[in-house]
C-alpha cells in the first residue's frame, strides 16, 4: 500500500518514486511543448534518474523524457511513498 | 467527420510525411524516394526541406518529408512551425502519418489533431519488428475502425518491410472507409465546440482549438464567442479550457491505444535502454562518456578522411588544374586567363573536393549517432554546462567537430532547436582551431617554439575555445538575448542505425555542401588565385611573376595594418598568406611557400604545358594505402600534435619546406610569430566556413562573423605584441592599449544599448523560479 503525499515541487521527489503531475507553471507555448511529450497535469510518471544538477528523467508510459534543471522548480507533483522501480534501476542524485 | 476525396491531377500528386520526431519519417522517406531527392531549405529559414519523387504505375508522386512535429497546435522550434503550416495550408493530395508503434498512445495525439483537418490521411505503423519482439502488435482492423476506416499499414521502414503495400496504397486515392469517426471529444465538450464552429465558420477547427487554449488571439468578431465557450467549458468540467481539451485528447489516445494493444510488460530492449541510461545519463560518468564518444567521432572522421584526402586533392588537381590548364593552353587562350580558369576556378573546385572525405565521414558518423538515439542523451548530459552560455547541451557536438573542420561543425548546429542558440553556436565555430590552422601552427612551431611547441599550440586551441565562449556570452548580452529554453526532450530507445538510411542521409548533406559551398569557393578561388599571377605592368594588367603581382603590391600596402603586431613591409609574404588564407586556411602556409621559393606563375605554366596526368593520378592513388597505414597511429593523436618538437616532421606536416622556414626565421621574432598565429586563429572564417555560415544562419550573420573575427584578431594579436614589447616603446604601447580600451568601451556601450532594446521584445520561457 503506498502513501499519497501532498503536492511538492519535482525537485523534492526521489529517483525510483512514482509521482502524479499536478501542475506546470510556465507559458502556454512551453506547456504545449511538454504536452507534446505526454507530460500533463494528471498523468503518472516514474522518476528514472535525478532529480539532480542535470535535471530529471521521467518515464511516462513507455516514453522516457529528459527535463533540464529549470523544470524541477516549476512542476508540482504528488508523490507516492516508496520506490516502485527495481533497485537496479535506481539512480541516486 | 468525413474525409474529402483526393484531388489533383494524377501526374502531379503531392503527399507529405508527417509525424512526431523519432518516428522514422526520414527513414521511410529515404526508403520511398531513394536517390530521387532534393534537399534544400524551407523559405526564409534554415530548416532542411526534403522533397522526393516516387515513380508509381499511376504516375509520379511528390513526397515531402516534413520536420518532426509533436502537435499541430503549437510548441517546439521553427521546424515544428513549418510542419504545422505546411500540413494545414499546402496544396496536398494526402497526408501520411508515420507512427512509432512502440509509442502508439502518444503518437495518436497527433492523429487526433490530424483528423480535425479533414484531409485524406493514411497511417503507417513503423517499427513493427520491435512491437513483435515486445508482443505488443496492435489490432490493425480495430485501429482502422477507431480512426474512421482510414488505411493503417504496418511497416519496418529500416528494412523496407511493408514498403510494397505502402506503394500499392499510394497508387490510388487514400481509401475512404466510410465508417463514422468516433467522437473525438466527450459529449459536453463536443457540444461547445460544435456551437463555436457554427458561430465562427470561417475559422479552421485547429485555429478554434488554439484560441480556446490561449495559444493564439481570437479575431475581434470571434472573441465574444470564444470567451463564452471557455466559460462554458470551465463550468462543465471545472478546468481551464486548455487543460480540459488536452485531457480529452489524452483520454481519447489512451482509450484508443488500450482498445487495440495487448497488455505487455517491459521488453528486453526497454530493459537495455534503462540499463544503458544508468551510465550514459549519469551526472558524473555521463560527461566523460560523451567526451569519449565525440573523441571517437573526431578521430574516426578526420583520420579516416585523411586516408582519402590527398587522393581527392592530388587527383582533382591533376585533372582540374593541370589537365584543364593544358587543354586551355592548347586552345590558344592567353596565359592570364588559363591561370584564372585552371589555377583559380579549377583550383577552387579542387580545394572543395579535398574536403569531401573528412566531411563525408563526419556526416556518416553523425547520421549514425543521430539514428542510434545517443544525441538526445548527450544533449541532456551537457545541458547544465552550456545553459550558462545560453546554449543547449547539443552545442558541444559542433564545437568538437570544429577541431577537424569548421564547415561540418556549422552544419551540425542544425541539431539545436532554439534558433537564437543555433545562431550563437554557429558563430562560435570559426574560432575552433581546425586542421587547416594546425598546418600553420606546425610551420611556426618548427622555427620559433621548438622546445615548447606543444604548449604553444595547445594555448592557441584553448584561446580559440575561450574566444568562442566569450562570443556566446557577448551575443547573449547583445543582439541575441533571452533566457535559454529549458531542456525537455524525448529519449528514444537505443537502436542500431540503418545502413541505407545513414548513407542516404550523409550523401544528401554532402551533396548540398559540395554544390552550395563549391560555388562560392570556386569564384573566390578564381579571384584569389588570379592575384598572385597578374600585376599592373607597363600600364596594363599582365601575367607577371609573384614579386610584381597584384598580391605582392596589395600585401605590401596592407602591412601597415599589421604593424601593431610587429609585421613590417619586408614580411609581406606573411600578409599575402593571410589574404589568400581567406580562401582556405591551409593556403596561408602554401602561399608563403610559393613566395619564399620564388615559385608561382612560371612553374604553374610549365605544369600546364607538359602535364604528366598518368603519373600524377598514380601518385594520388598511391597516397591511399600510405595514409591507410598511418590511420592506426593517428588514433592516439587525433589533432596531429606528434610532429611538434621535431623540425623536419613539423615542416613536413605543415607542407612547408626549408626555404619557407628560413624565410620565417628571418622575418619574425618569437613574439611576433605568436601574435601572427593568434591572428591566423581568429581573423576570418575561411571561404567554405563563410559559405556555410551564410547558408545556415544568413548573410548578415556571416558578414558579422567576418568583421567581428577581424576586429578580435587585430586587437588580440596587436595587444599581445604591444604588451610583450612594452619595455622597448612604452609610449607607443600605452597609446595602443588606450585606443583598444576606448574601442572596447565604445563597442560595449553600443552593444548593451542594442541588447536592452532587443531584450524588451524577447519573450521569456515563463518558468517559475526557485523562491
Amino acid at each position: 500500500m503506498t502513501q499519497v503525499l501532498s503536492p511538492h515541487r519535482l525537485s523534492s521527489a526521489r529517483a525510483g518514486e512514482q509521482v502524479e503531475i499536478c501542475a506546470i507553471q510556465t507559458s502556454a507555448q512551453e506547456r504545449r511543448r511538454l504536452l507534446g511529450l505526454g507530460l500533463r497535469p494528471g498523468c503518472l510518471a516514474q522518476i528514472c534518474q535525478g532529480p539532480n544538477a542535470q535535471g530529471a528523467v521521467l518515464q511516462i508510459g513507455s516514453v522516457r523524457i529528459a527535463l533540464g534543471r529549470p523544470w524541477l522548480e516549476s512542476i508540482a507533483v504528488r508523490r507516492f511513498g516508496g520506490p516502485t522501480l527495481k533497485a537496479g534501476n535506481r539512480q541516486d542524485d | 467527420m468525413s474525409h474529402t476525396a483526393m484531388v489533383g491531377a494524377r501526374g502531379g500528386r503531392r503527399i507529405a510525411l508527417v509525424g512526431n520526431p523519432n518516428s522514422g519519417k526520414t527513414t521511410l522517406f529515404n526508403a520511398l524516394t531513394g536517390a530521387h531527392q532534393q534537399v534544400g531549405n524551407w523559405p526564409g529559414v534554415t530548416v532542411e526541406r526534403r522533397e522526393g519523387r516516387l515513380r508509381l504505375d499511376s504516375g509520379e508522386l511528390i513526397v515531402v518529408d516534413l520536420p518532426g512535429v509533436y502537435s499541430l497546435l503549437g510548441g517546439g522550434g521553427v521546424d515544428q512551425d513549418i510542419a504545422r503550416a505546411y500540413v494545414q495550408n499546402a496544396q496536398l493530395d494526402g497526408l501520411v502519418q508515420v507512427v512509432d508503434v512502440g509509442q502508439l498512445q502518444r503518437h495518436l495525439l497527433l492523429t487526433h489533431e490530424l483528423l480535425h483537418l479533414g484531409r485524406p490521411l493514411l497511417l503507417v505503423l513503423n517499427m513493427m519488428d520491435e512491437a513483435r519482439a515486445r508482443r505488443a502488435v496492435p489490432d490493425l482492423d480495430r485501429l482502422r475502425q477507431r480512426l474512421g476506416g482510414i488505411a493503417v499499414l504496418p511497416m519496418v521502414a529500416r528494412r523496407g518491410e511493408g514498403l510494397a503495400q505502402l506503394r500499392e496504397a499510394l497508387e490510388r486515392d487514400f481509401p475512404q472507409g466510410g465508417e463514422p469517426v468516433p467522437a473525438l471529444y466527450p459529449a459536453e465538450l463536443a457540444h461547445t465546440l460544435a456551437q463555436l464552429a457554427a458561430q465562427t465558420p470561417t475559422l479552421a477547427a485547429l485555429d478554434r482549438l488554439r484560441i480556446l487554449e490561449g495559444l493564439a488571439p481570437p479575431p475581434t468578431d470571434a472573441e465574444p464567442h470564444a470567451r463564452r465557450a471557455r466559460e462554458e467549458i470551465r463550468a462543465k468540467t471545472g478546468e481551464d479550457a486548455a487543460d480540459a481539451l488536452a485531457a480529452a485528447r489524452f483520454a481519447w489516445a489512451e482509450d484508443t491505444a488500450r482498445a487495440v494493444l495487448p497488455a505487455t510488460t517491459a521488453s528486453a530492449k526497454e530493459r537495455w535502454t534503462q540499463r544503458l541510461d544508468r551510465w550514459i545519463l549519469h551526472p558524473v560518468i555521463g560527461v566523460p562518456i560523451f567526451l569519449g564518444v565525440l573523441y571517437a567521432l573526431l578521430v574516426a572522421s578526420f583520420n579516416a578522411g585523411a586516408i582519402f584526402q590527398d587522393f581527392f586533392e592530388d587527383g582533382s588537381k591533376a585533372l582540374l588544374v593541370h589537365g584543364l590548364g593544358h587543354l586551355l593552353l592548347d586552345a590558344g587562350l592567353p596565359d592570364w586567363s588559363v591561370q584564372a580558369l585552371a589555377g583559380g576556378f579549377g583550383g577552387g573546385v579542387s580545394i572543395v573536393l579535398s574536403f569531401v572525405p573528412p566531411i563525408a565521414f563526419t556526416f556518416l558518423l553523425l547520421a549514425a549517432l543521430e539514428d542510434s538515439g545517443y544525441f538526445a542523451r548527450a544533449a541532456f548530459v551537457m545541458d547544465r554546462f552550456f545553459r550558462h552560455l545560453g546554449l543547449p547541451g547539443t552545442a558541444m557536438v559542433p564545437m568538437v567537430i570544429g577541431f577537424g573542420c569548421n564547415v561540418p561543425a556549422i552544419l551540425a548546429t542544425r541539431t539545436i532547436e532554439d534558433p537564437r542558440a543555433r545562431v550563437i553556436a554557429a558563430l562560435m565555430q570559426p574560432f575552433m582551431s581546425c586542421s587547416a590552422r594546425l598546418a600553420v601552427y606546425l610551420a611556426f612551431a618548427a622555427v620559433f617554439f621548438r622546445g615548447y611547441g606543444g604548449q604553444v599550440v595547445f594555448a592557441l586551441y584553448l584561446t580559440g575555445i575561450l574566444v568562442a565562449v566569450l562570443t556566446a556570452w557577448l551575443l547573449r548580452r547583445g543582439p541575441l538575448p533571452g533566457a535559454e529554453r529549458p531542456l525537455a526532450l524525448e529519449l528514444p530507445p537505443y537502436r542500431w542505425p540503418g545502413l541505407r538510411s545513414v548513407a542516404l542521409h550523409a550523401w544528401h548533406r554532402l551533396r548540398v555542401f559540395v554544390m552550395r559551398v563549391g560555388k562560392v569557393i570556386a569564384v573566390l578561388g578564381a579571384i584569389l588565385l588570379l592575384l598572385p599571377g597578374i600585376g599592373w605592368v607597363d600600364g596594363g594588367l599582365r601575367s607577371t611573376d609573384m614579386e610584381h603581382s597584384l598580391l605582392a603590391q596589395g600585401s605590401r600596402t596592407l602591412t601597415v595594418v599589421f604593424a601593431p603586431m610587429g609585421i613590417g613591409t619586408e614580411q609581406w609574404p606573411a600578409v599575402a598568406g593571410l589574404v589568400a588564407g581567406a580562401l582556405v586556411k591551409e593556403v596561408v602556409i602554401g602561399v608563403m611557400n610559393g613566395i619564399y621559393q620564388r615559385q608561382g606563375e612560371t612553374d604553374l605554366m610549365t605544369a600546364y604545358r607538359d602535364p604528366d596526368l598518368g603519373a600524377e593520378l598514380r601518385a594520388a592513388l598511391a597516397t591511399i594505402p600510405a595514409h591507410g597505414q598511418e590511420f592506426l597511429h593517428h588514433l592516439t593523436d587525433p589533432l596531429g600534435f606528434t610532429p611538434i618538437g621535431d623540425r623536419a616532421a613539423s615542416a613536413a606536416a605543415a607542407g612547408a619546406d626549408e626555404a619557407t622556414l628560413k624565410g620565417l626565421a628571418a622575418g619574425f621574432t618569437d613574439l611576433s610569430a605568436f601574435a601572427y598565429l593568434l591572428f591566423v586563429l581568429l581573423y576570418l572564417p575561411c571561404a567554405s566556413t563563410f559559405a556555410a555560415l551564410r547558408r545556415e544562419i544568413g548573410r548578415g550573420w556571416a558578414w558579422f562573423s567576418v568583421f567581428y573575427g577581424l576586429a578580435t584578431a587585430w586587437i588580440a594579436a596587436g595587444s599581445v605584441y604591444q604588451l610583450g614589447t612594452f619595455a622597448r616603446h612604452p609610449g607607443q604601447s600605452l597609446a595602443w592599449l588606450a585606443m583598444v580600451l576606448a574601442l572596447i568601451a565604445l563597442f560595449w556601450w553600443q552593444w548593451r544599448r542594442y541588447g536592452r532594446r532587443v531584450q524588451g521584445k524577447t519573450p521569456s520561457h515563463g518558468l517559475a523560479q526557485r523562491p
